[in-house]
């Protein structure tokens, strides 16, 4: 009961910033960036302590790698101080490095090589060899488009225009699910709000909104 | 100490960062190396992580200091005490704060999108070119072919979903994704050489 | 005094908020009962999953981020449940953990806490809870390449040494099958984790399956699923019925909703075009 009602009255809070931002909103609003930080900070520091404390002083790993990584950690603080914030250039040029380096392994066989391999034009079935051709022809014209280096001129031209139409079925895909995955958000929250007890929170709220309204207009 | 503050040095390490995992896959040595500076990682992206948190904190902190919503950040750190406190006091409170008031709340704030999208169907979406036909087309006829009840009645519908979603659309998201990896390659070699040096924040 | 400037929100887009909150209410009150088909993506990931055997080892990953538990939330909770009871049927082993950020650890505890029955079942022998493992990608190649290199402890600060199941998990060739959520790009997964023969799940938001389509056509991704109605559907499969089918009658007025608003939109630009407005 109270569970049902306290998460309504907190959905309420929020989704009255699309009536107008108000005072229950930017309440809703500070409560969660607070207990985001709370969380962030508790994980974060659950996480060092099981890779840190745990190795080096529970285990008595006192000579572990891992304490380079916890200097270069530290080091990363050094960005609040005027005179030595470039050492935190150190640790996020490893980080950068380790990040960009490990994508770059997978993608070139995930997001080049392998996409690079499309199904033969010529099958028994015709259908498939069409599809096959749509897919290459999307493909190329798609890429074309992005291709910034060469001005759209000549050949370039049809073959760029081509893959903004290519490019308008793959947004339109994406607008019409886009939509789907904004809305079930809300679906999801509408039930703790129309059933009782969250129904009451509602009831209030709605009070509130003709009240302010009747205000306003006087 | 200014030879410590060459630019030079962070290249070097993001070059030590980016080679090593890539020595250790196409050739199978330093695989220990690679090993040990992915088990870095994850300390060091914590520790980043908590900078963002730090950064947030002094926001707030100097919100307070100048006057400048005094009660909504007094409330930001108020309930970041409170709620870090119970963490360590009560679980089970910590718990329940999560799924009846955070989770709860986080939902709302990102349900928003979704109401703001149906305005942006009713005054946007204008039928006023072939490409913007084009879209509209596709987005009506996915938005139908994912509706539950609607496909239950229509199969032809699905037949078309199926072969929009499956054909040209995975036609030109292919393209984008092969652009996307060739970019990464870029990117990869422009840091390498000292060309790209956002990452590093400037300087 | 205008409407905009005394609200901060036009009156349409009131209107507009106003009727969508309605339409989604009406199910939620009294359900409509509207039919369902299952799509055949969400068959194909529940017969990957069916097919795990005795001993077998799969690892979930829960990346999704709390805002967006509506969407992905329903069909983690049925998939969970799944691989859970096949803990009891089939004597599998589950392995979960995060990778991107906080949010999906949690998300991970919520689910075993409220949504899962655990009762009867080894912490550490049948299913373990790896909680947080930041990195990302470079976490997933580390996982995939040296299993008990990148995992030093559980979620709880248990050492690795103390949990049975995880002992003979030395690389990706370990595991059976490796599933993951996630609310952002589904990319560093097939990046990583794809391409070693196994099966490689995704549950996502829907508009993100179409990003994920050039993966699974590869087989780099083998199964997606993507929606409340897949979620529904999954719920119907396994016979353990949850949020996916209850919020299903408001999608489907949700979804006309959209496609009447595009109509409408274009009715009134037209009529007002001609009337020398537009």
């Amino acid at each position: 009961m109270i569970d049902a009602l306290v998460m309504s009255i907190v959905i309420l809070m929020a989704w009255s910033f699309l009536y107008r931002e108000n005072i229950f909103y930017r309440i809703g609003e500070a409560l969660l960036v607070g207990l985001a930080l709370a969380i962030s900070v508790k994980v974060g520091l659950d996480v060092l302590f099981n890779r840190i404390y745990i190795p080096i002083v529970v285990k008595q790993q006192w000579l572990s790698p891992t304490l380079i990584a916890v200097a270069l950690g530290l080091m990363m603080y050094t960005r609040f101080s005027k005179s030595l914030w470039w050492v935190s250039r150190w640790p996020i040029a490893l980080l950068s490095g380790a990040g960009l380096g490990v994508a770059m392994k997978g993608a070139v066989m995930a997001q080049i090589v392998r996409q690079l391999d499309i199904g033969s034009l010529f099958t028994k079935d015709i259908f498939t060899g069409v599809n096959n051709l749509i897919l290459l022809v999307t493909a190329i014209t798609s890429l074309a488009y992005f291709l910034y280096t060469f001005e759209h001129k000549g050949a370039l031209a049809p073959v760029a225009k081509l893959g903004i139409y290519s490019m308008m079925i793959c947004f339109g895909t994406t607008l019409g699910l886009f939509l789907m995955s904004n809305i079930g958000f809300a679906i999801s929250l509408i039930p703790t709000v129309v059933r009782p007890p969250g129904l009451y929170a509602s009831i209030v709220a709605i009070i509130l909104i003709i009240v302010d309204n009747l205000i306003k207009k006087e | 100490m200014s030879f410590l503050r060459r630019i030079e040095i962070p290249i070097i390490l993001f070059a030590i960062g980016s080679l090593l995992p890539l020595i250790d896959y196409y050739t199978g040595n330093l695989s220990v190396q690679a090993s040990e500076l992915l088990s870095w990682v994850v300390i060091l992206v914590t520790f980043s992580y908590l900078i963002g948190v730090v950064n947030l904190f002094r926001y707030h902190l100097n919100n307070i200091r100048k006057g400048r919503d005094v009660y909504y950040s007094v409330l930001v750190i108020g309930s970041f005490l409170f709620y870090l406190a119970i963490a360590y006091l009560n679980k089970s409170i910590y718990d329940w704060i999560f799924s009846k008031l955070y989770t709860p709340l986080s939902m709302s704030i990102s349900s928003f999108v979704g109401f703001y999208t149906y305005t942006v169907f009713l005054r946007g979406a204008r039928l006023k070119s072939p490409t913007a036909i084009l879209l509209l087309i596709v987005t009506v006829v996915i938005l139908l072919y994912n509706t539950p009840s609607i496909r239950a009645l229509s199969p032809q519908l699905i037949t078309v979903g199926d072969w929009i979603k499956n054909v040209p659309n995975t036609g030109a998201y292919r393209g984008i994704l092969i652009g996307m990896g060739i970019s990464m390659i870029v990117l990869f070699m422009r840091a390498i050489i000292g060309r790209e040096r956002s990452y590093l924040g400037g300087g | 005094m205008d409407e905009v400037q005394r609200t901060g929100i036009p009156l349409v887009d009131r209107a507009v908020f106003m009727i969508f909150i309605i339409l989604i209410a009406i199910p939620a009150i009294s359900p409509l009962g509207l039919p369902i088909s299952i799509s055949s993506n969400t068959v194909e990931v529940y017969r990957q999953i069916e097919d795990l055997k005795s001993g077998d080892i799969a690892m979930w990953i829960t990346d999704f981020s709390v805002g967006t538990w509506g969407q992905v939330g329903p069909a983690e909770v049925a998939i969970y449940r799944h691989l859970f009871d096949l803990i009891r049927r089939k004597g599998i082993k589950v392995i979960i953990v995060t990778t991107y950020s906080v949010d999906g650890s949690l998300n991970a505890e919520r689910i075993l806490r409220e949504y899962v029955d655990t009762r009867g079942l080894k912490y550490g022998e049948d299913y373990v809870n790896l909680g947080w493992i930041p990195g990302y990608e470079t976490t997933l190649m580390a996982m995939a390449k040296d299993f008990q290199g990148i995992v030093k402890t559980d979620a709880y600060g248990n050492t690795i040494d103390k949990l049975p199941m995880l002992r003979d998990v030395r690389s990706i060739s370990d595991i059976a099958l490796i599933g993951f959520s996630t609310s952002t790009s589904p990319d560093p997964y097939p990046r990583q984790l794809g391409g070693y023969g196994k099966p490689l799940i995704i549950n996502t938001l829907i508009a993100t399956v179409p990003w994920t389509l050039p993966y699974y056509e590869k087989r780099l991704i083998t199964g997606y699923i993507g929606a409340e109605s897949d979620a529904a559907g999954y719920e119907k499969l396994t016979g353990m019925p949850g949020e996916g089918l209850r919020t299903l009658d408001a999608q489907t007025l949700s979804h006309i909703y959209g496609v009447g608003l595009i109509i409408i939109g274009n009715i009134w630009y037209f009529t007002r075009r001609r009337g020398g407005k537009g």
